[in-house]
């Protein structure tokens, strides 16, 4: 695996590997339970949880966690929520208990995913479906909160997840964005945003809080995947982000950082071709891409393409 | 039928977290008492639900903080599966 496939290549491996995850998942007792396939926040010092206090019995407390600091002081009630790369609708699924939005709406490129979503919140105001985070099958203008929560690391041509995002929002939409990014490339990421008319509110670096969380949960969690071959061993350990796990030493070891990042829709730039991102920005992303494949490729369920 | 249902929660509680189960008692928190996670909740539920023939909506299981919480829901899903 590496970078001399093409990107729909890339993407195609991508919806594979997550299918795969959910096929795992299926077989275990924990298959209803599970909704979020993300490495969460945990509050670190003397710091006091966000949002709602849950149960003891609320499964992915730290995901759970991840969603009420990146949310913020953003207001969801009433509100078109559009999640691109929502796995299997646990974000969505928890802003809808949570913030009386006016509808949900969950975009992710693995049709299990999608599935599952779809099964888990049959109402009315929730919408799935399967699509490509870099051409949402959406129309323009139809969100007025866009959510992305540790996806965008797998996307090959990131600057084209920025103008999907751009062209869903209504004027003074918000873009709550999380996720791990090198740090050379968080800068980068805020302008190429700014380029297409998003302000940024809010920055923080919350890597201590995922790193934390990581520590505490992620060899527990991997236990909840149930018994797998020896040779799933170490990709089930990238999922949950454990210690000794490549995507646990990226988190931990200084180069990327986990960002929380908030914008606001304030302006509406003329449509322009032209990069966001420089040519080394991009194949950083790129490269980015090809190692999450590579790393989430579950080898028992691997089928050749 | 608590008596029964705490006796049967405390023995699955004993098993999973291997402890004394004349350490729970219907008062005992999970998370902050027993250091029990979702997971473990999750588990003996399971059981509940393979044993008693019952189904436990996940709204109900998310809310639980306490074994007396958990032995009522138990109860009363097992009254309204046999009515």
């Amino acid at each position: 695996m590496g970078l001399d496939v093409d990107d729909a290549t890339l993407k195609a491996l991508q919806a594979d590997n997550f299918d795969s995850l959910n096929e795992v998942v299926a077989d275990t007792a924990f298959d209803r339970h599970l909704r979020f396939f993300n490495f969460g926040y945990r509050p670190v010092g003397d710091e006091q949880p966000a949002g709602p206090r849950l149960g003891a019995g609320f499964p992915n407390q730290d995901s759970a966690q991840l969603l009420f600091q990146l949310v913020g002081d953003a207001d969801l009630s009433e509100r078109d929520v559009v999640e691109i790369g929502c796995g299997r609708g646990g974000n969505l699924w928890l802003v809808r208990r949570t913030y009386q939005p006016a509808s949900i709406t969950g975009i992710d490129i693995a049709p299990r995913s999608i599935a599952f979503a779809s099964e888990a919140l049959p109402e009315a105001d929730c919408h799935f479906a399967v699509g490509d985070a870099e051409d949402v099958p959406l129309p323009s203008g139809t969100a007025d909160v866009v959510l992305s929560v540790e996806t965008s690391c797998t996307y090959p041509r990131i600057e084209s997840f920025f103008r999907e995002v751009a062209r869903l929002l209504r004027p003074g939409g918000r873009f709550l964005y999380t996720d791990l990014m090198p740090v050379e490339l968080v800068d980068p990421f805020i302008e190429a945003l700014g380029a297409l008319g998003l302000r940024l509110d809010h920055r923080r670096d919350i890597t201590a809080n995922v790193s934390a969380s990581r520590d505490a949960r992620a060899a527990r969690q991997r236990l909840a995947f149930g018994d797998r071959p020896d040779d799933d061993r170490s990709t089930m350990a990238e999922f949950v982000g454990e210690s000794g796990s490549r995507l646990y030493d990226l988190l931990t070891q200084g180069d990327y950082q986990y960002t929380i990042l908030r914008f606001t829709k304030v302006d509406e730039p003329e449509p322009s071709d032209d990069d966001l991102l420089s040519p080394e920005h991009q194949e950083r992303v790129r490269h980015l891409a090809a190692l999450a494949v590579e790393l989430l490729t579950i080898p028992s369920a691997a089928t050749p393409r | 039928m608590a008596d029964d249902t705490f006796t049967w929660v405390c023995a699955r509680f004993a098993e999973v977290l291997e402890i004394d189960p004349a350490e729970i008692t219907m008062q005992s928190r999970f998370a902050d008492d027993l250091d029990a996670d979702s997971i473990d909740l999750i588990e003996v539920v399971n059981k509940a639900e393979a044993e008693r023939g019952i189904t436990i909506e996940e709204e109900h299981l998310y809310d639980i903080e306490t074994v007396g919480e958990l032995v009522a829901l138990l109860d009363e899903r097992t009254a309204s599966s046999a009515g």
